[in-house]
């Protein structure tokens, strides 16, 4: 299982949003760490093909996701920074929605929205609208919603943004463990969030990859104690 | 600063400048004439009544009934024409009523005091304390006032016209629900607890915002009220009329009040005003009364339902006290103005009029008072009330049970129920009610040649001719022996196989009405097509789902495909309940559709239906009459098609209604009053297909248009452009804010 990213570029305009990526992912999670505009996003788009790329290639397996299309789409589950969704439909609702633009047959998804929604303690409130639930708890209905289908692609942007510390715990827990047979992105500014987790940790800095490693070696490097001062040391400029 | 952001704000003008401009334009379009002849009705009107103003009453009705007579004889002469002056049958019929009642207004008051008098001596009715004896000698003693004060005649219409539709009463109540809905707007925005926390953020707050709406009442009234009866006056002459007793107009009859038209319209404007002020804080009270917006909106919603309930209470109800003390009183406050009832209150009588008004100003401070209370006492922060613990519980039980449908249902609910698509069918259901068939030319004869079309129907042979000849031997009267000369020389000129059709359906179908009706039913199917569709694709904008959308494998072409599927289903439904009723209502109007086998052309030879069908053509009728309806079929999945492209392309759902409207509606609505400029870029000529029905580069244009559509919503659902630009609007809204 590989996605192999080369000389990815994208611009908006005059401005460089992601300039010449190149990075090549097997299973394990990779943390991604970088100041506001720094890349982190459009990579994310670029991956889920929700943003024209100008330059380089994906490559799933040595095919061209955008070959690939909705093959490679049934592979990915994306859970954007935004969470947008429909503040009229139930939890329960919004998933089942989520099934079916996915193309998961009904039966199986009907089961796997339980189990989802019990994985997230959600369950008890799944009934309810979402548009009357915290932030926290919309953060927790998109991450299920990215967990639907069993996708070997999590791309997960700020998915503990607004969670309390036993959320956040549970929740690492749980993508630790999915790590074992996929590919997972994890985009966070919460460093402790990754830090125990993550295969390995991408800094990037104005669409560029500054640096890259495991937590240990990229400590080491900066000869700091945690990815805090990693982060300090490769970004702190920002 | 609370008044700047009501009275000042874009909402609150925009939608009062919107009012004011329809209720002005509908008003002189409706009143000046139909199909652009703007003021042709006002001037027949105008030109007959100053014609006989220089004669006595008793000499003007003697002319309004000889011009009849001339009529009459015209018709019974086979050479009626109605002229250059279309309206003044209508007209002469309107001022012989004025003049017949003028003549009569001094009798009927002198009668009034004579039946009091007379039923007071009736022994059954002698007891003073019984609700008979007072209302006899309340109503005499009422009418009393009006004794000896000189009724003239004038241009009523001038007046009556103004008061003839309920449009500017609604519209001045939607402004008041339009400033209520901004005083809850902090709720929808997540200010409530901020505000209700401030030091003046609770009674201070509320007492401006009474006055807010008692301002934002008045400012609607004669905003809507003032322009139409300045427009009215214009039209009609009616202009230096002010000073006439108002009772000189007939619906004024049994108002025992003297004043002049002046006094009338300023009073009738204050207590507009005044009304709708209790309406807006009546609507407050209850809406800030409930946390919950939804719920709130359902509390106002059943309040006004039972209250308009109350007005359907008979007069001699026990109840009918609560005909009048309602809401709708002052929402439709002519029907009570003008209406002169007593009613049993506690012992005493009261007029229903005079009681609207006296309980009008307690009412108010009462209302102001609860809203202020609300505003005090009701906390922002409050666990969920029982209704919607309830809502929540049934939610539970029922949410597991709706798992069964595929995309296609799941997009299906979320348009029909979740967008309220439902609701506007059913509202639509209401509208088509009311509804009436498109009108056929009107032919005093009409009636005689639909008898014997309808019993001479089928092919046409030497034997219809002949039972023709014999009726016509038979006749005594001049109309029917009319009538049956212009059928047997029908018949003669028939060609080979033709038929003797019944043509009042057909012809009501295919026919010009003078009163628009074709243009009016077309509208109406663009408008509430354009409401149904307008969010199918925008709604995902605007819940900020399109990037998780994109990125799932059915996201793209599946997505579309329902969509674009749902978009022809709703079009469908719309044109099978819009003519689906047109159909019902004329085969009830005028008589079956029959003779569906007979050629076309048949439809030519009658005397009534030649409006299109001067043509050769063999085509049995059912097959053209399939045609008309199917090419409207077309024309309405075609712009469900355009609605769903505009539809994806905006961010939210007000927006892309308001496109559509501009796009669909507003060109439909123009051409529908006479505007001929944007004909060609309008769908109601051929959603009518009336006038082009023989012509096929209309339909060819719109199913190209539908196709374009679809095809360009397509790659705008499909293709990276909608997310890009998504992109580009994150990313700028990044920038600004580390600037």
């Amino acid at each position: 299982m590989e996605l192999k990213i080369s000389d990815l570029t994208k611009r908006y305009g005059n401005k460089l949003a992601l300039k010449g990526f190149s990075y090549t992912f097997t299973p394990g999670i990779y943390g991604i760490l970088g100041a506001n505009g720094a890349g982190k996003s459009t990579l994310m788009n670029l991956i889920t093909d929700n943003v024209k790329r100008d330059e380089g290639e994906i490559l799933w397996e040595g095919t061209d996701i955008l070959s690939l299309g909705a093959a490679f789409r049934a592979l990915v589950g994306y859970m954007p920074q935004e969470q947008g969704m429909y503040g009229d439909y139930s939890a329960r609702a919004f998933l089942r929605y989520m099934a079916q633009i996915k193309g998961l047959p009904r039966k199986a998804a009907r089961g796997q929205i339980e189990e989802l929604l019990e994985l997230v303690n959600l369950s008890d409130a799944a009934h309810r609208r979402v548009g009357g639930f915290s932030g926290g708890m919309r953060q927790r209905v998109m991450l299920a919603q990215a967990l639907l289908g069993d996708p070997k692609v999590l791309i997960l942007d700020e998915p503990t943004a607004g969670l309390d510390p036993k959320e956040r715990l549970r929740l690492r827990h749980y993508i630790s463990n999915l790590s074992q047979d996929r590919i997972v992105f994890l985009s966070t500014h919460i460093v402790s969030d990754i830090e125990s987790i993550a295969k390995d940790v991408l800094l990037m800095k104005e669409g560029t990859l500054v640096t890259h490693g495991t937590p240990e070696t990229l400590i080491e490097k900066a000869k700091g104690k945690d990815l805090e001062d990693v982060y300090m040391f490769w970004l702190g400029a920002d | 600063m609370e008044w700047r952001r009501v009275l000042l704000g874009k909402a609150f003008l925009s939608i009062l400048a919107l009012l004011v401009v329809l209720n002005t334009f509908f008003f002189y379009y409706q009143h000046g004439g139909s199909y652009g002849q703007f003021g042709v009705r006002a001037e027949s009107y105008n030109r007959n009544l100053e014609e006989l103003a220089s004669l006595s009453w008793e000499e003007g009705v003697a002319a309004c009934d000889a011009y009849h007579e001339e009529v009459s004889q015209a018709i019974m002469n086979g050479n009626w024409d109605r002229g250059p002056d279309r309206y003044k049958s209508a007209s002469m019929d309107a001022i012989k009523a004025q003049l017949e009642y003028l003549i009569s207004y001094p009798p009927y008051l002198n009668g009034i005091e004579k039946d009091a008098k007379k039923i007071q001596g009736v022994s059954l009715f002698s007891d003073p304390n019984s609700f008979n004896y007072k209302n006899t000698v309340k109503t005499a003693n009422d009418f009393a006032r009006m004794k000896g004060r000189d009724v003239s005649f004038g241009h009523d219409m001038a007046v009556t016209d103004v008061l003839e539709d309920r449009w500017a009463d609604y519209s001045i109540v939607l402004l008041a629900a339009v400033i209520c809905a901004m005083f809850l707007a902090e709720r929808r925005a997540g200010l409530w607890p901020m505000i209700y926390a401030a030091p003046g953020g609770r009674v201070k707050l509320a007492a401006k915002r009474v006055g807010i709406l008692l301002a934002g009442s008045l400012i609607g009234t004669v905003a809507v009220l003032g322009p139409r009866i300045l427009l009215s006056a214009w039209l009609y002459n009616g202009l230096d009329e002010w000073g006439r007793l108002l009772q000189s107009i007939p619906m004024f009859k049994n108002v025992p009040v003297p004043m002049t038209v002046g006094q009338f319209w300023l009073f009738y404007m204050a207590v507009k005003a005044a009304g709708t002020f209790l309406i807006g804080l009546v609507l407050w009270a209850v809406m800030s009364m409930v946390a919950n917006l939804g719920l709130a909106l359902c509390a106002a919603g059943l309040l006004l339902a039972a209250e308009y309930a109350c007005t359907t209470i008979r007069s001699g109800s026990a109840f009918a006290i609560l005909r009048y003390a309602n809401l709708f009183s002052y929402v439709d406050y002519i029907q009570v103005f003008q209406r002169y009832l007593n009613l049993n209150l506690f012992g005493a009588l009261i007029s229903g009029s005079d009681l609207v008004l006296v309980i009008l100003p307690p009412l108010c401070f009462v209302c102001a008072g609860a809203c202020l209370a609300v505003a005090r006492y009701k906390h922002p922060v409050a666990p969920a009330n029982r209704l919607l613990r309830f809502a929540d519980g049934m939610r539970k039980k029922v949410d597991p049970g709706t798992a069964r449908g595929g995309l296609m249902a799941l997009e299906t609910g979320k348009l029909f129920i979740r967008r309220k698509g439902l609701l506007l069918l059913i509202l639509l259901a209401l509208v088509l009610t009311e509804s009436v068939p498109p009108y056929r030319r009107y032919d005093p004869l009409d009636m005689y040649d639909q008898y014997y079309e309808q019993l001479y129907a089928g092919p046409i042979t030497g034997e219809t001719a002949a039972s023709l000849e014999a009726e016509l031997a038979a006749s005594t009267e001049a109309e029917r022996s009319s009538s049956l000369m212009r059928l047997i020389n029908t018949v003669s000129r028939a060609p080979e196989g033709a038929w003797l059709v019944p043509s009042g359906p057909y012809d009501s179908v295919w026919s010009q009405d003078d009163e628009g009706r074709h243009g009016a039913t077309a509208l109406l199917a663009l408008l509430f097509l354009v409401l149904l569709i307008s969010p199918i694709a925008s709604q995902e904008n605007e819940a900020r789902v399109k990037l998780l959308m994109f990125a799932s494998p059915g996201g793209r072409g599946r997505l579309w495909r329902r969509k674009a599927s749902l978009a022809a289903l709703a079009s469908a439904l719309v044109w099978a309940m819009v003519y689906g009723t047109e159909f019902f209502l004329i085969s009830r109007y005028y008589g079956p559709f029959t003779c569906l086998a007979a050629p076309t052309s048949s439809l030519g030879l009658s005397t009534i239906c030649y409006t299109f069908f001067g043509s050769e053509s063999s085509t049995p009728i059912w097959l053209t009459l399939s045609l008309h309806y199917g090419r409207r079929l077309l024309i309405m999945l075609s712009v469900g098609q355009l609605c769903m492209l505009t539809s994806s392309l905006c961010r939210r759902n007000r927006d892309a209604m308001l496109v559509n409207m501009g796009l669909v509606v507003i060109p439909a609505a123009l051409v529908n009053i006479g505007s001929k400029a944007l004909a060609p870029v309008s769908f109601l000529i051929p959603l009518e297909g009336v006038p082009v029905f023989f012509r096929s580069t209309p339909f060819i244009v719109c199913a190209l248009v539908g196709a374009a559509s679809a095809a360009l919503s397509c790659y705008w659902l499909t293709t990276h452009r909608a997310v890009f630009r998504a992109a580009v609007h994150r990313l700028s809204a990044h920038r600004v804010k580390q600037n």
